[in-house]
């Protein structure tokens, strides 16, 4: 055999040895696990992304977070990437109740179990498990502190999140369970301000223009709390108009503890992401006895307990 | 048509068609309109009246003593917790039906004290508005997998709570006479975390005894 036929032989073998080192090395890469967040743009997002995609890689996963950026076409090129990319199991955060439906139902058809966190879909048995906060009984929690510091009368404001969140309806009818016992208690305004903080100040500002006298506001976000409680302090009205928020954003837990703010509703996210990517991990190794959806309880945060408590969970 | 008929005529026909437009929309809170479109297709009510009617002697039947409670509380927290306590999720909260007697202390009281000399805790009968998950938890009879969303699940804690008020707090506190006896059955939460020295018990069922 002379080197003109040995040559080609050659460079044939070492492209077997190099696809078969490739190949060799794909199978003993991690399996991949997506995580799918709402948006990024709020630090309680954040956290939970950063929390899964933690637990995630210390079970033993590649773990990749993708932004939808409130954004539910964004989201649906997430999941159709996600399908085609041989990911094991998706921790999902949705943009909406009813508008996440069909990309859990495309994963679920394509053999890929998901596991919602903090935001739940209106479907049963499409996603694997949810794992939700309790935001009725925290709200319950802040209604009764709500009607307890305004001894039961007055007028006062709510600022809802996006309309089409089933935590924000949660959150305000744990609320008004407790508040519309109380007659002598009147919301004069209700307005979504989507979550976001500039949104509330916005509306806020247009709300004390009409309602000068409120003596209070329910924010279903602490990022609204913040933007109301900028707005109230540019009226002037900081030390009259009491707010309370819902998250445990640092920001808020120090506002509390300043007495900007009154009170939130403490959420465990890193609880939320934790359970979420152990349930993925369990499914994935043949697990499929789960619950549909797991409540995770809500504690509320006051100047008297705050000490208790740091950003987005318990102090250590 | 002169000038003058059509100043007078264009401001007219504007305010014709904006009464016509504003006499065509409403307006209604967020809340509300919520509430009807989830109301068309569930409600809370039938299903909470359905298990006041049928089901709850069933579940009282379940209710453990409030001496043993209270024993048990006191001496293997641990052990009540699983073996009588029900949850829904991860909380450290227990939700407990117990029974056990009461002594009327007259009108215009918001609680009665249970009776359960050198108790551990102290013990009252619920006897104002009902807020939270106390009750429906404990019946252990509602899931929130049965439900398509946590707002209907919600919403039945709410109704529970509402019928609560009115078949047992405001229906017995205007009949029951001062100083007599009562036999009752509750729902009481336990916060597993931090055992409160004073317990509200939601009535579920009140007795005058002899």
């Amino acid at each position: 055999m002379n080197m003109k036929t040995l040559l080609p032989l050659l460079l044939m073998f070492a492209s077997m040895m190099l696809f078969v080192s490739c190949n060799s090395g794909r199978t003993t890469d991690k399996a991949r696990v997506a995580v799918v967040i709402s948006t990024l743009n709020n630090p309680w997002f954040v956290v939970l992304a950063d929390a899964a995609k933690k637990r995630a890689e210390e079970l033993g996963y590649d773990a990749v977070v993708f932004d939808s950026q409130n954004n539910p076409s964004k989201e649906t090129e997430h999941f159709d990437n996600i399908i085609t990319s041989n990911y094991k199991a998706i921790l999902f955060n949705p943009t909406d109740a009813k508008g996440s439906v069909a990309n859990v139902k495309a994963a679920k058809e394509a053999g890929i179990p998901v596991f919602c966190m903090d935001r739940e879909i209106d479907v049963k048995d499409l996603a694997v498990s949810q794992i939700l906060s309790d935001n009725y009984s925290g709200c319950v929690l802040l209604g009764q502190d709500f009607v307890k510091r305004l001894k039961g009368k007055g007028t006062y404001v709510e600022l809802l999140g996006i309309v089409g969140d089933n935590n924000t309806w949660n959150r305000s009818r744990g609320f008004h369970s407790v508040v519309d016992t109380y007659p002598d208690l009147k919301m004069v305004a209700q307005q979504s301000g989507e979550f976001d903080r500039n949104k509330a100040m916005e509306v806020m500002e247009s709300m004390l223009q009409a309602h000068p006298g409120i003596n209070a506001v329910f924010c279903g976000n602490d990022a609204m709390a913040m933007g109301a409680y900028q707005a109230v302090l540019a009226a002037g009205k900081a030390d009259k108009i009491l707010i309370y928020g819902f998250d445990g954003a640092a920001d808020v837990v120090d506002a509390i503890r300043d007495g900007k703010i009154v009170a939130t509703g403490m959420q465990f996210p890193k609880t939320m992401a934790k359970t979420a990517a152990e349930y993925a991990d369990r499914h994935i190794k043949g697990e499929r006895d789960f619950q549909q959806k797991v409540p995770v309880a809500v504690e509320l945060v006051t100047k008297e307990n705050v000490d208790k408590y740091v950003s987005y969970g318990k102090a250590e | 048509m002169s000038a003058s008929k059509k100043y007078i005529l264009l401001p007219v026909l504007l305010m014709v068609i904006a009464a016509g437009v504003w006499s065509s929309v409403y307006f209604e809170p967020l809340d509300t309109r919520k509430d009807k479109e989830r109301i068309e297709s569930f409600n809370p009510r039938e299903m909470v009246d359905y298990f006041w009617k049928h089901k709850l002697d069933e579940v009282l039947e379940t209710a453990i003593d409030l001496s043993l409670f209270d024993s048990l509380l006191k001496a293997s927290p641990a052990i009540l917790m699983e073996q009588h306590g029900k949850s829904v999720g991860v909380t450290s909260r227990r939700s407990f039906l117990v029974k056990g007697f009461a002594r009327s202390v007259g009108s215009g009281v918001e609680n009665i004290p249970a009776t359960l000399p050198g108790g551990f805790v102290r013990y009252s009968l619920l006897m104002k508005n009902v807020f939270g998950n106390a009750a429906r938890n404990a019946t252990d009879f509602f899931h929130v997998d049965d439900f398509e969303n946590t707002m209907d699940f919600n919403a039945v804690a709410t109704e529970l709570n509402s019928l609560i008020l009115q078949e047992v707090i405001a229906h017995k506190l205007d009949s029951i006479p001062h100083g007599v006896s009562l036999r009752f059955f509750g729902a009481v939460e336990v916060n597993s975390e931090e055992i409160q020295a004073e317990m509200e018990i939601v009535p579920l069922r009140l007795e005058i005894t002899p």
